[in-house]
Order: structure tokens, then C-alpha cells, then sequence
């Protein structure tokens, strides 16, 4: 409670830029995927060809899981901030008010 | 017995290994920013009140190196029909064993994934591992903040109704952006297509299909999140998910509207669009910085909501710390007196 919260707003929000802007990078992977994925399966038929639909299908899912993950750590990147800060603000609080009783008490403040 | 038949068009697979590549390349330009900015944060946090995000950069990095993967692999099978005869396009042979070259499936670097994974099960392996990790952490950071507020718990609850509208907002920030690009990219598509005709016209008929393309997409987007909301009910996470659904089917039921309305009123237009390499890395690895501003300025919007909550709530528990005097930290709020022979013998200082 005598000790500050270690934080810095200004790493945190780069955090979170970076991490915003990964999703959005995500999200234009996924545009290119879905337009451009099955277009240059017409016309492509052989052994390989199911391989390359369950392949695509498939990553397409996990990129979405990761955009939403990498969105997720974000949230709870700006929450914990927020908690950081409440924090800080309470232990100031708490010191202001506690010190003077310490000290009429004869301890340490 | 049939004759195996295969047949392909050697240049678009050729093409998808080019676009592939550059979209890793970018995905991987933005891992490194995102580790450099995230060694920043975990030097600069109290441990107490970290997230923890390396498993979440870690999944993109996977996801790159997939992405990869499978573009050479498909390149590869697009090599081996490159010197067979082609009709209007397309290669095509009688013998299976042209391919037999290529490996059946795809693998990340020299391995092979082997016992029937795929390229996705590597990426969903590590963000799974992310996604335990990242519950854990945050309920960590929301279990101190609910010790800091003592009984009651509202400051978790506080912090998570104000975490819930960040990743809302975010979501709708993105789905702008998506859009946006969408109408972009067919607006820059459709005038390549129509090269040779006059300006005006081109640039209106551009215009046209990218409207249609970007609004479709949004009023699908809308409409699938709306009829979401009434199906899904409100109970969180579940609804959340739901309803992303919902709007992302949406969005992309709508794009497909506006691209069928495009193509009937303006013609059809070339099936693959050729990017230019370079511009498509360097798009991936830097997003519009105006949208994400926004994005970010909600980040920050919430995060004073949560604080100021938060603080209301502790401000209010501190006028009664009785509620909470032996559940801070478990220790109690006056601080342990000092060693006896620093105590002060003529009262306090």
C-alpha cells in the first residue's frame, strides 16, 4: 500500500495500437483469403486439390480465432490498466487519510 | 478404370505463392513492432497488473509462417503444370503422376505436419495455449483488482462492463476498416479492368462498384449483428460470439450482394486481381493509422470509464473500510509498527 503501481500508460497504449493494428492486418489477410482463395481454385482439379479447399477452409477459421484472440489481449491489456490506475489512485488515497492516525499512534508515517 | 485427369491454371497458383508471401511478409513486419512494443510494456508493468500477450503475438507469427506454407505449396503444384500444353488458360494432362513431386499436403518449413494435421492445427495449437494463458492472466490482474476493492467485487464487474465495450467498438472500428477496403480494392480493380476507356466514366463506374461492394458489406454486417442480437439473447460471452457471427455472415452475404449488383449493372470483371507484391507487405504491416487512431482513442475512452468506475467504487468502500479492512491484500490497512527500537518515546513525528 506505501509502494506506487509500476505502470506506464504511454507502453500501454503502444501495446494496444500494435495490437489493434494486428487485427486489422488479420482482417485483410482474411479479405484476400476468402476473394482471392477460391478464385484460383476454378478450373483446378487433381489429388491435390481437396487438400488445398480443407487447407484454406481451415486456416481461414484459425485466422479469425487469432484476430479475436489478438483482440482479446488487447481488452484485457486496456482492463488491466484500468486497474492499475484504480489501484493507484486508492493507495494514494488510503495514504492520505491513514498516515495522520499512524502517526497519532506513535507509528511510523 | 478411369483416367486420372488434371488440370489447372499454372499462372494464378504461381500468383497466389507471390500474393501468399507478401501477406506473410507483412504479418511478420508487424510481429516484430508488436514484440518491441510489448518488451516495452512487460519492462515498464507491475507483474500484478500484466497481461500476458506473447502467446497472442506468438499465434500471429504461426499464422504467417502457415500462410507461407501453404502459398509455396500450392506455387509447387501450380510449377508442375507450367510446361504442359494450355487451352485458354488452362493446363491439363491425363497423368496423375506429374504431381508426384509436390507433397501431398503442405508442411511449415522442412517438417511435415504428419498424422493428417494441417497447416491450422500449428496456429490453433499455439492460440489455444494464448487463450488459457491471457484467461488466467486477466483474471489475475481483475482478482487483484477485486482485492484492492475488498468485498464487494464491483470493481471486477465495473472493470469488465467497461472492458466489454472496447472489443465492441474495436469490432465495429474494424468492420469500417474492412469495409473501406473492400470498396477500395474494387474501386482500384475495376479501374484496371477498364483501361483504354474515357476517364469520367471509368472513374464513376470505379465508384460505383466500390460503393456497392463497401456499402453492401456494412448493411449486411448490420443487418446479420442486429438479427444476432434478437436470436442470441444477452447472456455474455456466448451472445458475443454469436453475434460476431451472425454480422460477419452478414457482411460477407452483403458484400456478395453488392459485387453480384456491381457485376450485373457494370459488367463482369477479371477473377484475380494481380497486387503488386511490395504494396500489399508493406499494407499488412501498417493498417490505415487514422482508423486505428480511432480504434485506439476507444481503447483509452473505456480504460478512463473503467478507471473512473472503479474509482467511485473504491471511493466509496474506503467511507466503510470496515467492508474490507482484513480482505485488502490480507493485511491489515494500518501498517505493521516498526522495529522496537525505532519507536519514537516522544510521540509522533
Amino acid at each position: 500500500m506505501w509502494n506506487d503501481v509500476r505502470y506506464d500508460p504511454d507502453a500501454t497504449d503502444r501495446l494496444v495500437r500494435e495490437l489493434v493494428g494486428t487485427a486489422g492486418a488479420i482482417e485483410e489477410v482474411l479479405g484476400i483469403l476468402g476473394g482471392d482463395g477460391p478464385v484460383i481454385a476454378e478450373d483446378w482439379a487433381g489429388p491435390h486439390r481437396l487438400t488445398y479447399d480443407e487447407e484454406r477452409e481451415r486456416l481461414v477459421t484459425a485466422a479469425v480465432a487469432v484476430r479475436e484472440l489478438v483482440l482479446a489481449a488487447a481488452q484485457g491489456v486496456v482492463a488491466a490498466l484500468a486497474a492499475a490506475r484504480g489501484e493507484q489512485a486508492l493507495r494514494v488515497r488510503l495514504r492520505a487519510e491513514l498516515a495522520p492516525h499512524a502517526c497519532a499512534e506513535g507509528r511510523a508515517c | 478404370m478411369p483416367v486420372p485427369l488434371v488440370v489447372a491454371r499454372p499462372d494464378r497458383l504461381q500468383r497466389f505463392r507471390v500474393t501468399a508471401a507478401a501477406l506473410a511478409d507483412g504479418l511478420e513486419r508487424r510481429v516484430g513492432a508488436t514484440r518491441a512494443a510489448l518488451a516495452a510494456y512487460e519492462a515498464r508493468t507491475e507483474p500484478a497488473f500484466e497481461v500476458p500477450c506473447r502467446g497472442s503475438v506468438d499465434a500471429v507469427d504461426r499464422l504467417g509462417g502457415a500462410l507461407a506454407a501453404l502459398g509455396g505449396w500450392v506455387g509447387r503444384v501450380g510449377d508442375a503444370f507450367e510446361h504442359l500444353p494450355t487451352h485458354d488458360g488452362i493446363a491439363f494432362d491425363l497423368d496423375d503422376q506429374l504431381l508426384a513431386a509436390v507433397p501431398a499436403t503442405p508442411a511449415v518449413g522442412a517438417g511435415a505436419p504428419g498424422n493428417g494435421a494441417t497447416l491450422a492445427d500449428a496456429v490453433e495449437d499455439v492460440a489455444l495455449g494464448a487463450l488459457a494463458s491471457l484467461r488466467s492472466g486477466t483474471t489475475a490482474a481483475a482478482a487483484g483488482a477485486a482485492a484492492a476493492g475488498g468485498a464487494g467485487g464491483v470493481a471486477s464487474r465495473a472493470a469488465s462492463r467497461a472492458a466489454g465495450s472496447p472489443i465492441t467498438t474495436a469490432s465495429q472500428v474494424l468492420a469500417v476498416i474492412a469495409a473501406g477496403r473492400v470498396g477500395m480494392g474494387e474501386i482500384a480493380h475495376r479501374w484496371q479492368t477498364e483501361e483504354g476507356s474515357a476517364t469520367w466514366a471509368r472513374a464513376g463506374r470505379a465508384g460505383l462498384d466500390g460503393v456497392l461492394n463497401g456499402a453492401g458489406m456494412l448493411a449486411g454486417g448490420a443487418a446479420g449483428a442486429a438479427l444476432g442480437e434478437v436470436l442470441c439473447g444477452a447472456a455474455p460471452p456466448a451472445a458475443a460470439a454469436c453475434v460476431t457471427a451472425a454480422g460477419t455472415f452478414g457482411g460477407e452475404l452483403g458484400r456478395r450482394g453488392g459485387e453480384l449488383l456491381g457485376d450485373v449493372l457494370l459488367g463482369d470483371e477479371p477473377a484475380v486481381w494481380e497486387r503488386d507484391p511490395l504494396v500489399l507487405s508493406l499494407e499488412i504491416a501498417d493498417v490505415d493509422g487514422a482508423a486505428l487512431d480511432a480504434a485506439a482513442a476507444d481503447l483509452d475512452a473505456a480504460a478512463a470509464e473503467s478507471a473512473d468506475l472503479a474509482g467511485r467504487h473504491r471511493g466509496f468502500v474506503l467511507e466503510h473500510p470496515w467492508v474490507w479492512a482484513d480482505t485488502y491484500h490480507d493485511a491489515p490497512v494500518v501498517p505493521p509498527p516498526p522495529p522496537a527500537a525505532a519507536i519514537p518515546t516522544d510521540g509522533p513525528r
